[in-house]
């Protein structure tokens, strides 16, 4: 049941730029059951909980290879800022994980 | 675009629904905000739109600091319902936000803005009772994860994650003492119908605790206990919405037109106040 980025925000879609965003963005997206979440988009305009701030990290660190916490997320809740700290992050060799595979970020909790 | 969203705005970011036959505020226990009961709410049967609540201090309002007190809180929450939540509306509050609610109740009424027709309380103790101070400043992101753990709900994926813990902090500190620094005053008990709902294993909202807010109404109470925790109303999520419909049904407006969300229907005639 996906519901629609527009009745979240009133701002202007702006698309991801580069592959990580793109990334992310459509990560994003799934995670919260929008069509599609813009680079200037904040996480707290589709009321991200903690526990799809989990699922999103986890799921960027599968798919890419990227370390994400989720405490970053809600620091830097515009999708663009948050895949510069990512960028930062891995920049500054804080946790790239290469190619290996993701640990089990398993968010399986009680709800949400 | 939907009515929904031109009614949005900080205490109410996924709107105040102004097309609904009857609106249900929301407001959160501590270290959560609107994003949880908007969540919560998916699948709330008709006539009833989930308004989650927004207090200061967490997402879209972490700028902006916390209050500790639930006093100025609800002289903020009230003004705003007062001009921007089309009556009939209910409140729901879950831990302090159940305090919340009902000081806010209490303080519409004192400034002569439309009160609730029905007020649900969940997982707190009635305001009556003085309860004693957590005192989780100190705690080490170890001791406040076994803190959380206690009151059950909250996913291990988040109490083992001690950098989100230490962020989230200082919030949880200043909700509970919201919660925890507070004094009942007597006052006319309230002439609107209170539903008070919570888990049989609540530690901290026993069966007893939850009744005494019978004393608190001349309007009707009702007490639900539901399987689980603190957390129980998440756990059982559409046994409460059914719950709250019922309750509400009769509140709706006749005739009000129930949003096509469905086919992205046609804009509704009237704006939100």
């Amino acid at each position: 049941m996906t519901e629609q980025r527009e009745d979240f925000v009133d701002t202007d879609y702006a698309a991801p730029e580069g592959e990580l965003e793109q990334a992310v963005a459509g990560i994003s997206a799934e995670v919260l059951g929008v069509d599609r979440v813009g680079r200037t988009d904040s996480y707290y305009d589709f009321g991200t909980t903690s526990l799809q701030a989990v699922r999103i990290c986890a799921r960027i660190h599968r798919l890419t290879g990227v370390q994400a916490l989720p405490v970053w997320l809600f620091d830097n809740d515009v999708l663009a800022d948050f895949v510069q700290r990512l960028t930062a992050a891995g920049a500054d060799g804080e946790g790239r994980a290469a190619a290996r595979p993701a640990p089990t970020g398993n968010a399986g909790g009680v709800h949400g | 675009m939907t009515a929904t969203v031109s009614a949005r705005s900080r205490w109410f970011p996924f709107g105040t629904r102004p097309e609904a036959p009857v609106r249900l505020l929301t407001l959160p226990h501590a270290g959560a905000g609107a994003a949880v009961f908007r969540d919560w709410g998916r699948g709330m049967p008709e006539p009833v739109r989930v308004c989650p609540g927004q207090p200061p201090g967490r997402e879209g309002r972490r700028a902006e600091p916390p209050f500790t007190r639930v006093g100025p809180l609800v002289r903020e929450l009230a003004a705003e319902i007062s001009t921007s939540v089309r009556s009939p509306y209910a409140i729901l509050g879950h831990s302090t936000g159940a305090l919340c609610a009902f000081e806010v109740t209490r303080e519409l009424l004192r400034i002569g803005g439309p009160p609730p027709v029905h007020l649900f309380v969940c997982g707190r103790p009635a305001p009556q009772h003085p309860l004693a101070r957590s005192e989780l400043a100190g705690l080490s992101p170890p001791e406040l994860a076994a803190f959380l753990r206690r009151l059950e709900g909250t996913p291990e994926a988040i109490l083992s994650d001690h950098e989100l813990l230490r962020w989230k902090q200082p919030l949880l500190v200043a909700d509970f003492a919201v919660n925890e620094c507070y004094t009942f005053e007597p006052d006319t008990p309230l002439n609107i119908p209170i539903t008070a709902v919570v888990g049989r294993s609540d530690p901290g909202a026993g069966e007893e605790l939850m009744a005494a807010w019978k004393e608190q109404t001349t309007g009707g109470f009702a007490l639900h206990l539901l399987d689980g925790g603190h957390f129980a109303i998440f756990d059982h999520a559409p046994r409460v919405h059914a719950t709250i419909a019922a309750a509400l049904r009769e509140q709706a407006v006749p005739g009000a037109p129930a949003p096509d969300r469905a086919a992205g229907g046609p804009a509704p005639q009237e704006a939100g106040q």
